[in-house]
């Protein structure tokens, strides 16, 4: 029995992290594949649900409840609403730029809010947020909220606005021609795939239990972006099978050889470029 | 609201100016599609027709002169805004979702007025349905069913161009603007192309054609319209069109005198 506690407890952590992966990573899947907006500061929004998530649950949440479930799912709702209410007000000016210049731009809002966090006192500056409370977090819960957000995502797909954020993607003066305004359908591709990022950042939180103004890095969306392009852009399965890839290959690395340990990283950034060049257009090439 | 029109006019321009820099692209244009109808609009390649259509669908301002859709004054109005009124087009490089299934790209049009939290939520299925089975007729209606959940790009051409339009005809458009629909065609379907338009026009609808080949639009347009230099040159029925002096000079040149 001990040896199974002992591997439970190995891998609860990796686990976890692979949910929050796959969550971010179907938020980006949305934006970049859905409508085809390239966002290179996926991780902010991951960072401002996680300091949301810190911040409520250790100072308000314990106020209403002490079921550590009931506030484990509040404060992930919070981070949700709360990076998405960021994104739905920075995606506005960023908007008037197209491609690479929006890319760009994402990429600044992101560094941009990363140092508004560095000089707030309310998140600890610099040093961090410490001593967030873990509410028993644990890989069961957060695999039950992937599950349930790939669900609803691929319903989403399905929908009238789903469809339309496809179609804007393919082309946004055609369906101008057709009555539909792509501003909109943009908006919301965008404000809701934050919003998933963000509630993959809220359990983040629990699960490190410290948040630092460098989670929302650009190392970090590139990362992202990085699971959903070799998972394949146009699948939503895609980008999990992409976090799998991010997460388990540098984990799996760490078994090896001690050569190959100690230089995983670039054992791991070789195995991407063969896999882009095998497989360019993902593991996944085709679906929803 | 400007009634300068007649209420039975569907679509008017009234003193239209563009300019791009000092290039004067529409000159004090009017132009009128007073009753139902397919009307035709040609010219020489630079004669401003493409400029036209991005007038009236509300892509470009123009900096002098009134459009007015369906009695009200809409000069000012965003493309998507335009297309809500009724007034949609096709394009002269095909515009399609090419990612998108036949059948999804004619229910796009449509999916604006479905509600998206009432389907995320298992309440309100029905008018999908019925939208999907509304998307079917409308393809059945341009002979494209046999397609229905094929991607978009991997039509052949001539059907591409009819997707474009049932597209088009989803949205349930009072006016339809064809941009070059017979460009790149064979001759078979030039001439299926010319069967739909007959057909559609049984519709409510009206069609407004740009387009090059001049025996499609003698042979489908009962009404046509003249284009040079962004005015107006001729304007009547293709025999009259054929034998005006103004239109020939257009497009040929003038008589340098007799040579006998």
């Amino acid at each position: 029995m001990m040896f199974l506690q002992d591997t439970y407890d190995y891998f609860s952590l990796p686990l976890m992290l692979l949910g929050i992966y796959s969550l971010m990573a179907m938020g980006l899947q949305l934006i970049l594949g859905g409508a085809g907006l390239l966002s290179l500061g996926h991780a902010i929004f991951f960072c401002i649900g996680g300091y949301t998530s810190a911040i409520i649950s250790s100072s308000y949440l314990p106020l209403i409840t002490d079921s550590n479930l009931l506030q484990l799912i509040l404060s992930a709702l919070c981070a949700f609403v709360v990076s998405g209410f960021f994104a739905f007000f920075m995606i506005i000016p960023c908007l008037r730029l197209k491609e690479n210049y929006f890319a760009m731009a994402t990429l600044a809002l992101g560094e941009v809010l990363s140092t508004v966090i560095k000089n707030l006192d309310f998140t600890g500056g610099i040093r961090g947020f410490k001593d967030i409370p873990s509410l028993e977090i644990n890989p069961l819960i957060v695999g039950f909220i992937v599950l349930i957000v790939y669900l609803a995502l691929r319903r989403f797909y399905k929908s009238s606005m789903g469809y339309i954020i496809r179609a804007t993607r393919d082309d946004d003066i055609a369906v101008q021609s057709l009555g539909i305004s792509h501003f909109k359908s943009q908006i919301i591709a965008f404000t809701l795939g934050s919003a998933i990022a963000g509630m993959g950042g809220g359990f983040y939180a629990h699960t490190i239990q410290f948040m630092s103004p460098e989670e929302g890095s650009f190392n970090r969306s590139v990362e992202i972006l990085l699971a959903v392009v070799i998972g394949g852009m146009n699948s939503l399965t895609g980008s999990l099978i992409g976090s799998l890839v991010i997460v388990a290959i540098p984990e799996i690395l760490r078994f090896g050889p001690s050569e190959i340990a100690q230089n995983r990283n670039v054992f791991f950034a070789s195995a991407v470029i063969l896999l882009m060049l095998f497989r360019p257009k993902g593991l996944i090439k085709n679906g929803s | 609201m400007v009634l300068n029109t007649p209420q039975t006019s569907i679509f008017s321009l009234q003193n239209i100016t563009v300019q791009f820099g000092g290039l004067t692209a529409i000159d004090n244009l009017s132009f009128e599609i007073p009753t139902p109808g397919i009307y035709g609009l040609i010219g020489p390649n630079g004669a401003g027709k493409t400029t036209i259509f991005n007038v009236m669908t509300g892509i470009y301002t123009p900096q002098k002169g009134d459009v007015v859709f369906l009695g009200s004054k809409v000069t000012e109005l965003k493309p998507y805004l335009m297309a809500r009124m009724g007034l949609t087009r096709t394009f002269q490089n095909i515009r399609l979702f090419e990612s998108l299934t036949v059948l999804e790209n004619v229910f796009i049009p449509k999916a604006r007025l479905l509600s998206t939290l009432k389907y995320l939520f298992f309440i309100e299925t029905d008018n999908y349905k019925k939208t999907i089975e509304f998307c079917r007729e409308i393809l059945n209606f341009v002979g494209l069913s046999h397609y229905e959940n094929r991607p978009a790009s991997s039509l052949p051409y001539g059907d591409q161009r009819k997707l474009e339009i049932a597209r088009a005809l989803a949205l349930e458009p009072k006016l339809l603007l064809l941009d070059e629909p017979a460009a790149g065609m064979n001759p078979s379907e030039k001439k299926e192309l010319g069967l739909l338009l007959d057909k559609i026009i049984l519709k409510d609808l009206s069609i407004l054609v740009i387009e090059h080949d001049m025996r499609f639009m003698m042979n489908h347009c009962p009404r046509i319209t003249v284009l040079d230099h962004g005015k107006i040159i001729s304007e009547g029925s293709p025999s009259h069109i054929q034998n005006d002096p103004a239109v020939i000079e257009a497009y040929l040149g003038k008589s340098m005198g007799d040579f006998s």
